[in-house]
């Protein structure tokens, strides 16, 4: 057999291997599609950084996988779940960006820079052996002007500086639309919270779930509840702050009220004390939980002597102001006479 | 003390840092400078920054809470080695590091320029001076670790001042790292791994300023910096690598890469440094591309600016939290002056770089590097794109849009089996002009094997498309590097008359490089079957058990045992305990569980994970009370290649760096 034979006997057969796998991998059964997890692969999880709701183990995205299956089983078709998960969950954004409107160009930008690429990379190469040759001696003789790189050079730094200045007059426009942007505006000092009204804050906080930002905001506007004995309406902010990713100060500061509202308001003692101490093991020896736990204690056990140690406790504490001092100093002296709680 | 020691040792760097950059420039102007100049500011820099350093670890060590920095982000119960990764686990120490390797990276480079003193060397060390100035000024001002702690609170600091002398007031005790952070060794360190790949980004970018401005371009600043770029590319690569496998133990969701902001930020530049590795040798052998590597080496440097913004600024979570932190619009700033100053000096001097020479053919080891490197491009495009387009429109128009995971996999997968292609292809084109019947025969062999590959994968494992394509290439791209070796040594051996073996190692010694670049192509070819595997081929499930029940799950039978609860000093850990037997055999006892780090109450579920070579079984425990457990279930076929191909990818990058430097005999000079 000679080379050639041989040779074209080993192609054939690499093409016949190609065929058989192209046939297989063409032909392959539709794989059983999970229709609930597809979909939930195109949700962003509103309380989790990234993750779909398909991925994310957190309590949200579970309760909308349960929905997401819930709405399968009705026969819903695929659009019209995807648009109740987006419109019910503040903070839901669809993963994968719609060719259209805001997102198009994210897909488009793409595909135009392969394109340049494409007739860039082109341009690179000789274009043929004679033309080459000859357009060699002919740079050889006159040298090329460079322009061409400079001005594409010079184009991009204008271009760049243009941005610049783009995102400059953007941070202006933003600052003076600060009103609309509360969040932003608290955040940056710009705005003090306390001009704003409850009314107000819920709504930015209603509308920025997913923000890391809000749990400041939403402890401000619940302590504000609890100042006007609010309960009803102070209660979920707390609760709120602890199912979300609070700093330690700002958990104690809701398991403290928390405790208190549930004594003051539901007379359950033993859970307020739980709930209180529960904010003195995040921050052990914070007055303000001392002193509402010492109050519990008073009023809810006429426990006066275990009230009145921990009232001497919160006076050792430095950072009382004066109206404070006189409260605890007023509660210290009738609980140590063994006097029940006004 | 440790406040006091951390000043000194900033102040220290910073005037290190401009002393560099003002003797580097005098040096950088005449050939005729005394070299020894430049000896005692870098000694000075590097001695500033191994002090800062040092001073935040032992503060860390030893409890020292009257630092802002230690207040906040430190607890007498961290144990170690994670109280001393915690020195990088938060901005401002994290900037330290930063600035230790920059150091570290100046020091080498002025170790290089000592033996051979020159222009173009003085000139990259004045660059990384001018870098260095500004990365110790952050610490100096907006990101100062070693503010003191001047308000405690019983469990933290509220406010601090930049002053080392002030009074101190420090908490008993402060609320530890995020406890993600402190729940696996490898966030310990793989930091410091990305670390070392981005800042070493800054010396070819400083190699490449020096040329630009001192009008020396050429090949000389390339074969000069290729060492600091494989630095910096291995230690992105195994940085990239070790990411992905501690997301994938500790973030439960069973994945390992979720085209989160923070994981784009560390896969552009290493994209773009992988476009400019390949780019650079076209370059020093036939003297294309010459433009083309300057834009490369500066959008690379640009982009670990970019990174460090996206992933400091907190402007990823929101564009709100922009404002928060001055890092944010100082970074910003900086990257600009970066950008405008790089490509402003580009555009001046761009007379000077010669019109590089075109392509004989596109059919040429220079045209799919060429391919190649149009490939890498769009591809680290395609990730800018994705990861800023949500901030641009939410910074113009207020909306917040989001572009995820379907996203990228969508324009990413194509674009990777593209290639994957080319890095089967290209090793077999010869340079210049290649013969296609040459190219053919060589490539007969690799498309048969990978094919039988796919022939066996449709016949035994999956039919699926990706699958199909991913194990039929990356069979392909291994085999072609090795019909390659065995050919070469096998004609030298013919030629000399010796056997085949000792030949094989010749070859590989004489021409390490090229080697130890297909053993990182092996390395890639092998995570993208991984990932295909991982990705179409994984199982999952959710189930409910009481204890002593047992269910049924991709073959396995799992049986619920028992809860347990422990205690340890830095946190209390709660999971449940459960037998995995696999046709009645026992295989191995799991134990999925939730880790409560100080006074969180929230806790981490942390997965538990039983490997094998078929797969992984990985449960992660949702919840869990008295009466039983809610369990989720995956698999992860294949997830062994990932990680075994990216330490492959590495290691690749670690045998190129033994390699013994090219002869300049070797090199075409492109004037």
């Amino acid at each position: 057999m000679s080379e050639t034979v041989r040779n074209r006997i080993a192609w054939i057969f690499t093409a016949a291997l190609a065929a058989f796998v192209l046939v297989f991998t063409l032909t392959a059964p539709d794989p059983e599609e999970d229709r609930a997890r597809a979909l939930g692969s195109l949700i962003r999880c509103p309380v989790c950084q990234g993750e779909s709701i398909a991925d994310s183990p957190s309590q949200t995205a579970r309760d909308m996988m349960d929905l997401v299956q819930l709405r399968i089983d009705q026969g819903l078709s695929d659009e019209q779940i995807l648009d109740e998960l987006l419109a019910s969950y503040s903070g839901a954004l669809l993963l994968d960006p719609p060719l259209a409107g805001a997102t198009v160009w994210v897909w488009l930008a793409p595909v135009a820079a392969l394109a340049v690429g494409l007739v860039l990379v082109a341009r690179r190469v000789r274009p043929a052996p004679e033309a080459s040759a000859r357009s060699r001696q002919e740079r050889l003789a006159t040298p090329r002007p460079v322009r061409s790189k400079r001005r594409i050079a010079t184009g991009a730094v204008v271009l760049l500086l243009a941005g610049a200045g783009a995102l400059v007059a953007v941070g202006q426009f933003r600052q003076a639309r600060a009103d609309d942007n509360l969040l932003s505006g608290i955040a940056g000092g710009e705005v003090d919270p306390d001009s704003i009204s409850n009314e107000t804050l819920e709504a930015v906080i209603a509308a920025n779930l997913d923000n890391p930002d809000i749990g400041g905001m939403r402890l401000a506007l619940a302590n504000r509840y609890f100042e006007e004995r609010n309960y009803q309406k102070a209660f979920p902010h707390y609760q709120e702050i602890l199912d979300g990713n609070p700093t330690p100060l700002q958990a104690a500061a809701a398991y403290t009220r928390l405790g208190w509202m549930v004594y003051d308001g539901n007379g359950e003692v033993d859970l307020g004390l739980s709930l209180i101490d529960n904010a003195l093991e995040i921050a052990p020896g914070d007055p303000f939980a001392l002193y509402l736990k010492g109050r519990v204690l008073w009023c809810g056990r006429d426990d006066a002597e275990g009230a009145a140690g921990i009232f001497t406790e919160v006076l050792a504490s430095s950072a009382l102001d004066d109206a404070v001092l006189q409260q605890v100093e007023d509660d210290l002296a009738a609980a140590s006479a063994g006097e029940s709680c006004q | 003390m440790f406040a006091l020691l951390g000043a000194i040792g900033i102040l220290t760097g910073v005037a290190g840092s401009m002393w560099l950059t003002f003797a580097a420039i005098r040096n950088a102007r005449s050939d005729l400078r005394d070299p020894e100049r430049l000896t005692r500011p870098v000694w000075t820099l590097l001695g500033g920054a191994v002090l800062a350093m040092l001073a935040l670890e032992a503060a860390l060590i030893f409890n020292d809470f009257s630092l802002e920095y230690v207040a906040n982000h430190h607890a007498r119960v961290t144990p170690f080695p994670f109280n001393v990764a915690t020195a990088w686990a938060a901005l401002e120490g994290s900037i330290v590091l930063w600035g230790l390797v920059l150091a570290m990276f100046t020091w080498f480079t002025w170790r290089s320029y000592r033996r051979a003193p020159d222009r173009l060397g003085a000139g990259a060390l004045a660059v990384m001076g001018i870098v260095g100035t500004f990365f110790f000024g952050l610490q100096l001002s907006v990101a100062n670790p070693f503010q003191v702690c001047i308000e405690a609170v019983a469990n933290g600091c509220l406010s601090s001042s930049p002053l080392p002398w002030m009074a101190a007031q420090a908490p008993p005790d402060g609320p530890g790292p995020n406890p993600l952070l402190q729940n696996h060794i490898l966030m310990a360190i793989h930091p410091p791994m990305l670390y070392l790949g981005y800042v070493g980004l800054t010396v070819p970018f400083a190699y490449a300023i020096s040329a630009l401005a001192l009008g020396l371009p050429g090949v000389e600043w390339l074969r000069r910096s290729r060492r600091s770029t494989l630095v910096a590319w291995t230690f992105l690569t195994l940085g990239i690598t070790l990411g992905g496998w501690w997301a994938y133990e500790v973030l439960s969701w069973g994945g390992y890469w979720a085209w989160d902001p923070v994981e784009n930020a560390s896969f552009m530049p290493w994209l773009v440094a992988t476009a400019f590795l390949h780019s650079a040798l076209v370059q020093v052998r036939r003297g294309a591309l010459q433009a083309w590597n300057f834009v490369l080496v500066i959008t690379a440097f640009s982009l670990t600016i970019l990174g460090t913004f996206l992933t400091r600024s907190g402007t990823v979570a929101s564009v709100h939290s922009f404002t928060q932190s001055a890092i944010g619009p100082v970074l910003l700033g900086f990257l600009f002056i970066v950008l405008v100053g790089s490509f402003g000096l580009f555009a001046a001097r761009s007379h000077l770089v010669s019109e590089s020479p075109r392509l004989d053919s596109l059919f040429s080891r220079e045209g799919s590097f060429l391919l190649n490197n149009l490939l890498l491009t769009i591809y680290a495009f395609i990730v800018v794109t994705g990861t800023l387009y949500p901030i641009v429109v939410e910074a113009f128009s207020g909306d917040r849009v989001s572009v995820g995971e379907p996203f990228f996999n969508r324009l990413a997968v194509p674009v990777s089996f593209g290639l994957l292609l080319a890095m089967g292809v290209g090793p077999l084109v010869p340079w210049k002009d290649a013969d296609p019947r040459v190219v053919a025969g060589r490539l007969r062999l690799p498309l048969q094997v990978g094919l039988l590959a796919g022939a066996v994968t449709v016949i035994t494992t999956s039919r699926i498309g990706y699958v199909v394509i991913a194990v039929v290439l990356g069979v392909f791209v291994i085999t072609s590097a090795i019909a390659l070796l065995v050919e070469r040594a096998g004609r030298s051996a013919r030629a000399r008359g010796g056997s085949i073996g000792p030949e094989i190692r010749r070859q590989v010694r004489s021409d390490t490089g090229f080697w130890a670049g297909q053993l990182s192509h092996s390395g890639v070819a092998l995570v993208a079957i991984g990932m295909a595997l991982a990705a179409n081929l994984a199982l999952h499930g959710e189930v409910a058990m009481a204890p002593g029940e047992t269910t049924r799950f991709a073959g396995y039978e799992l049986t619920y045992r028992s809860p347990f609860l422990t205690t340890e000093p830095h946190r209390r850990v709660q999971g449940a305990t459960i037998e995995v037997f696999r046709d009645g055999e026992l295989v191995t006892t799991l134990q999925p569980r939730a880790n409560f780090f100080g006074t969180d109450t929230s806790g981490i579920t942390t997965p538990a994970v039983h490997s094998g070579i078929g797969g992984d079984l990985y449960l992660t425990l949702i919840d869990i009370d008295p009466t039983g457990i809610l369990l989720r279930l995956n698999t992860s076929p294949g997830i062994w290649l990932l990680w075994t191909g990216g330490l492959v990818t590495t290691a690749g990058g670690i045998w190129s760096l033994t390699a013994r430097r090219r002869q300049p005999a070797e090199v075409a000079v492109g004037v």
